[in-house]
């Protein structure tokens, strides 16, 4: 019988280490003609994925019935009208990309960083949709387009910082990225609008944003990583009682 | 003509609220089970459950929803005997139609009975396992005499109405105070597992060695385990300078069969909570085991049990409780769950005692286990059983941090106990 030389305690045969302590426990006889030992335990599978994949299926199954139901009733009702209503159209586009975002926001795209730039695609596409139903196309290329590339890359960002960083915590790491992005966000936003509508930029709205959000981002990442003692002394000379 | 009078059953006291809080990481579902010397036959293990179901006609139930209460619905279907795949204690989906709340699984050797706690609690699964594996031995061996009863249930036997009294209620008295409330306890600071994975570490100890150890202290043998369980907390806690904010407090299951004359075979304990404060320095063995006796002196009498039964079934009985829909106390019950009860136990201890079978099955049997459920709030729990000379003590975590199991065997062995592990960890 194998025993773990740090713990003390008997094994089994086939424990490749000390369950206890993670001790490697030394292979002692390759012979053929050694019996063979069965795990007391069966290979286990985890119960959670199984069910929360058939549970996923069954709930989107239902969802795409109902999607399908509903852009079939509407291109019924198109049918009927000799000059197409553009409220129609607008709703069977929506209804469309309604289940596209479904399906990606129940996790049927792996990787998050292709889920992100799908949504973008479905975004860019329903919006050309929108935007080409009168047959021109006014707000697409100067609004659409640039303010959801913009999402899209904010949100790339949010995600390519999110495994990089060493901020693990997540009460802290989610609040703060996401002020940081949503004040970026928001200049950029303000600069496409300005631009768009003025021909100039100037900034207003956002820079309250900015500060704000961004100040409320760096005391949340300061509290975490700890204020130097320096500074921590400082602050305690200057406002004590 | 069947013996079950109703075919209804309102969920005990107990009971009441384990499927409002069941989630993937609290499945509530426990484990007994029995590893015999040969592989287990499925088809003899499914005729021996269909034979010996009919017995427990308050396990052969479907949970149904009320308006303002779930309840069990008597079914005319039967379980059916499944392979062990998943990891131990996994939540069942036994609100869906059909569903029994609790599955009987063959793996190799092993039979083991998962129940939901909203059914019963250890002793009456230790019953319903014993009972099946005589009928599953009877049914291998058709000479197979039974020399003693052993707390063992037979297919054809009359049912005893008191099995499926709600014995809370029996022994609820009206106008006593509450217990002492608790306040937020010492928890793990270890990481989370994945979602459906639940580990285990069973130590094989003899029972006589640590029995004598226990006799030394003049304690019992629960008391000895516990105090070796908080002397390892101890040690954790100085080995890794853990700032210690809140007290130690295991929450032990008392049966209470053994204080009141109840026959149930639905939930009848109550956890009582004994706690050690670290921050007031370091104790000894010997301290700790004279804290717990003392302790146990006072809580485990009918007197104070008495306060805790008072409170339970108070609660159930409040007008606003039971007025209140299904679907609202399904989302407060978690919250509140998690307040009053897991926030304020660091882990809990649970000894179903002695397991004895007739002489005549005896030897067919190596051993019994018992998996305490998973719990998001208290990340480790032990199931102490024994069977024979040995005893079988299981860690069930919801971490891959081993390091409370590490030093908790490593104490017995240092006392020259042999000990030997089991795990389902890869």
């Amino acid at each position: 019988m194998p025993y773990c030389p740090k713990c003390g305690v008997e094994l089994e045969h086939t424990v490749k280490n000390c369950p206890l302590c993670a001790f490697p426990m030394p292979k002692i006889n390759d012979d053929a003609n050694q019996p063979v030992y069965e795990n007391k335990f069966p290979q286990p599978e985890n119960i959670y994925f199984e069910n929360l994949l058939k549970i996923k299926n069954q709930v989107f199954f239902t969802l795409s019935i109902l999607i399908f139901s509903a852009v079939l009733v509407l291109m019924t009702i198109r049918s009927f009208f000799r000059v197409i209503p553009p409220a129609i159209t607008y709703s069977i586009i929506s209804v469309i990309s309604g289940w596209f975002y479904i399906s990606i926001l129940f996790g049927y795209i792996r990787s998050k960083y292709y889920s992100t730039l799908s949504l973008g695609f479905i975004t860019l596409c329903l919006t050309y949709g929108l935007d080409h139903v009168d047959g021109k196309l006014t707000w697409f290329y100067s609004y659409a387009l640039p303010i959801t590339i913009l999402a899209v890359l904010v949100l790339l960002l949010l995600l390519y910082l999110y495994n990089r960083s060493r901020l693990k915590n997540q009460f802290v790491f989610v609040p703060a990225h996401l002020c940081i992005s949503i004040s970026l966000f928001s200049a950029a936003l303000e600069c496409i609008l300005d631009f768009q509508a003025n021909r100039k930029i100037h900034l207003s709205w956002s820079l309250i944003v900015f500060i704000v959000l961004m100040s409320i981002a760096l005391i949340l990442i300061s509290l975490y990583y700890k204020l130097p003692d320096r500074i921590k002394e400082k602050i305690k000379r200057t406002l004590h009682i | 003509m069947r013996q079950h009078t109703k075919n209804w059953y309102k969920l005990d006291n107990a009971g009441k609220l384990y499927p409002s809080i069941t989630s993937t990481r609290v499945s509530t579902v426990f484990r007994v089970s029995a590893t015999l010397y040969e592989e287990v036959d499925p088809t003899l293990l499914q005729t021996a459950l269909n034979n010996i179901i009919e017995r427990f006609p308050y396990y052969k139930v479907n949970l149904k929803r009320g308006l303002f209460w779930y309840y069990f619905e008597y079914t005319e279907n039967s379980p059916l005997v499944e392979k062990e795949t998943f990891y131990p204690c996994m939540f069942m989906l036994y609100k869906r139609k059909k569903s029994f709340p609790f599955r009987v699984l063959y793996y190799d050797k092993k039979i083991s009975v998962e129940i939901s706690h909203s059914i019963t609690d250890g002793t009456g699964v230790v019953i319903f396992l014993k009972s099946l594996l005589v009928e599953y031995f009877r049914l291998l061996d058709n000479d197979l005499s039974l020399d003693e009863k052993n707390g063992i249930f037979f297919p054809h036997e009359p049912i005893d109405q008191e099995e499926a009294e709600d014995a809370f209620h029996k022994y609820y008295q009206k106008n006593i105070p509450d217990p002492p409330k608790l306040n937020k306890a010492f928890h793990f600071p270890f990481k989370l597992n994945s979602k459906g994975e639940y580990h285990i570490i069973t130590g094989i100890i003899p029972a006589k060695p640590l029995l004598a150890a226990a006799k030394e202290h003049h304690a019992s043998l629960t008391q000895y385990l516990l105090a070796l369980y908080f002397d390892a907390i101890q040690e954790y806690i100085h080995i890794h300078k853990i700032k210690v904010r809140h007290p130690v407090v295991m929450n032990l299951p008392v049966n209470l069969r053994n204080l009141y004359p109840s026959k149930t075979m639905r939930n009848f304990f109550i956890s009582i909570t004994p706690q050690i404060d670290f921050r007031l320095g370091t104790y000894s063995i010997h301290e700790m085991i004279d804290y717990i006796q003392s302790y146990m002196k006072i809580a485990v009498t009918p007197k104070n049990i008495s306060q805790y039964i008072h409170k339970n079934v108070k609660n159930e009985k409040s007008l606003f409780i039971r007025l209140t829909p299904l679907f609202i106390k399904n989302l407060l019950m978690p919250v509140l769950y998690n307040k009053y009860a897991e926030r304020n136990y660091t882990s809990s201890i649970s000894n179903l005692g002695l397991i004895s079978m007739p002489k005549s099955i005896e030897h067919l049997i190596e051993r019994f286990e018992f998996y305490p459920p998973p719990s998001r709030g208290n990340i480790i729990k032990v199931g102490v059983v024994s069977y024979k000379d040995k005893l079988y003590i299981s860690f069930g975590s919801l971490t891959k941090n081993t390091e409370i199991e590490k030093i908790f065997f490593r104490k017995i062995r240092k006392m020259n106990i042999p000990v030997k592990i089991e795990t389902n960890r890869e």
